[in-house]
């Protein structure tokens, strides 16, 4: 009798623990796709359809004006998107400021970028700048990281480049 | 032997399913949440709360008109918002979501409040400018400065509360980080500037400095401060920087006269090589101390909250509040009474605030703003105003500041 206790003790606990994980795919299973959820516009203010670059590598840099590492990643975003300019791959800075702030910026700073605007990057749960997605051709966020990365260097163009060649 | 292998199965079936939720009493304050009238017009960001000691409840906001920026503000009175009073405008502010103006009242009509100025056109270098009032708000001095290194650099992320018969102010101070060169020039020096230094002064209801001191060297650029006055005198509260990239959480206290040197309080060995743009936030009531703070080690986003009795020298074991993938921080906390707090923080869009009590039993969880109805943007604040607590948060997708209202 005593073990039968126990035994059934041990059971309701084990439920316990299997109803607790079996929370975690319903989770998951009703998380959008980074790459539908993400809401940008072009400095006027259009919303920016990722859906229309479908079959791209898309790199998206979350970056604001007063983020020091942010504009010292800069040269290096740069760099990478110069060696990637006959590739199938889009590079984006998306900042949440408005647009007038993003405007005056690129009047300061001469980079050749596609500069945008992230209306809901606390849904992307973008925690700190500078934060960088890559979605592969297929849309998928492959690549996450926040902080400054030299992405010129080789073991970063590589690690695009692995990106840029995945489903070919 | 079976009975001691019969309790070690007990103990296993009981413990192996303990998580974070056992703790949580089992009482849900949303039904008493309500969505207030919000002084604040259209086109208004950046709010900021501060209760003075008497119980009066000021909220500051940035509200853009006419190609300019206005600090404004409005007072509670019976659960009704007063007039909105303009406190000062301008065309070259740096206006920034991250580092909001603050307002602070001495509770005897003097107020004091603060606005980021560029320093130099079209440049991102700017000043903290202080204004105070010395007749509840209705009319204003001119700007002054806070500081006086002449540098065209960052300053900001201020801290402002009464301190005695004056006002203490701690701010992020980037004197040390201009090489008078460019980004680029910087950049091929190896990308070395000097640090950003953290500083703290005390200034007279006129805003005019009485004393100014350097407070820790090298700090986390881009994190809002919290300052405290404790029964032993200020303390600052800031997310600190090593050599190794480490932004923990450190504190200095001003004691006897003197500042301690910088410690951590707690060693969350969060490495990142960019910006949180996330700082703590402190409470304080006597030598009663709280501090809520945000970090991500190990890509493990948390919100901690740590309750000190001596006003800052010692900490209790920090209390772990949200651990969601998607919690983002930008808390705030407050004293409730002498054993409990209300913490507030931001899981994606979303605006929470928990009961915390000090032996660690937490509440559930009450849900300020939801991303269904709003999209939550910029730093949340929090304030306490009797038995109510306020809330007021940047609504990025109405471009307005809203208001709410909990009843304890």
């Amino acid at each position: 009798m005593r073990n039968y206790i126990i035994a059934i003790i041990m059971f309701n606990g084990l439920c316990g623990c299997i109803n607790k994980s079996q929370e975690e795919p319903n989770a998951s299973a009703e998380t959008i796709r980074a790459i539908d959820k993400i809401k940008l516009t072009d400095l006027n203010g259009q919303a920016i359809n990722l859906e229309e670059h479908q079959g791209k590598t898309i790199f998206i840099n979350f970056w604001a004006t007063w983020c020091k590492p942010c504009i010292l990643e800069m040269p290096f975003i740069e760099e990478a998107q110069r060696t990637f300019q006959n590739e199938n791959i889009l590079f984006l800075l998306a900042s949440s400021e408005s647009a007038e702030q993003i405007e005056e910026f690129i009047s300061n700073h001469k980079y050749n970028f596609k500069y945008v605007r992230i209306e809901n990057s606390e849904e992307m749960n973008v925690q700190a700048l500078p934060t960088t997605f890559i979605f592969n051709r297929k849309g998928e966020l492959v690549f996450s990281e926040t902080g400054f990365r030299e992405w010129s260097e080789k073991q970063n163009i590589d690690l695009i480049k692995k990106i840029v060649k995945q489903n070919d | 032997m079976i009975k001691l292998l019969n309790a070690i199965l007990l103990l296993i079936g009981f413990a192996s399913c303990n998580d974070s939720t056992t703790n949580t009493n089992n009482t849900n304050s949303e039904s008493s949440l309500q969505h207030q009238y919000s002084p604040a017009d259209t086109a208004s960001a950046e709010p900021y709360l501060f209760t003075d000691k008497n119980g009066l409840v000021y909220l500051s906001w940035i509200q853009k008109a006419e190609g300019k920026h206005h600090l404004k503000f409005a007072v509670l009175n019976n659960e009704n918002w007063s007039q909105p009073i303009t406190i000062t405008s301008g065309n070259n502010w740096f206006v920034n979501w991250a580092d909001y103006p603050m307002i602070a009242s001495d509770g005897n009509n003097n107020l004091m409040a603060h606005i980021l100025q560029k320093s130099a056109d079209g440049k991102f270098t700017y000043d903290v400018k202080l204004i105070a009032s010395s007749d509840n708000g209705r009319s204003w001095s001119d700007l002054k400065i806070l500081h006086e290194d002449g540098k065209k650099a960052e300053h900001g992320f201020v801290s402002l509360i009464p301190y005695e018969d004056h006002f203490f102010v701690s701010w992020l101070d980037g004197r040390n980080t201009v090489n008078e060169s460019s980004d680029s020039e910087a950049h091929h020096n190896g990308g070395h500037h000097g640090d950003m230094s953290l500083r703290g002064a005390v200034v007279d209801r006129k805003g005019l400095k009485t004393a100014e001191w350097q407070l820790d060297d090298r700090v986390c650029d881009c994190c809002q401060t919290t300052a405290a006055i404790t029964a032993n005198g200020p303390v600052v509260i800031y997310r600190d920087r090593s050599a190794e990239e480490i932004r923990d959480i450190s504190i200095v206290r001003f004691v006897n006269g003197n500042w301690t040197e910088p410690k951590t309080i707690y060693p969350d060995e969060w490495k990142i090589a960019g910006c949180p743009v996330n700082g703590p936030r402190s409470a304080a009531e006597g030598n009663n101390l709280v501090i809520a703070w945000f970090s991500s080690s190990n890509e493990q986003p948390q919100v901690k909250v740590v309750f000190s009795d001596d006003g800052g020298a010692n900490f209790s074991k920090p209390i772990g509040i949200a651990a969601e993938k998607n919690t983002i921080g930008r808390v705030d906390v407050l004293l409730l009474d002498e054993t409990s707090v209300m913490v507030s923080w931001m899981e994606g869009s979303v605006i929470k605030a928990m009961k915390v009590h000090k032996d660690g039993r937490k509440e559930l969880p009450v849900t300020i703003a939801a991303s269904s109805e709003s999209r939550s943007s910029g730093f949340p604040q929090m304030t306490k105003s009797g038995n109510n607590i306020i809330f007021a948060w940047t609504d990025d997708k109405e471009k307005t500041v809203k208001v709410a209202r909990l009843s304890l």
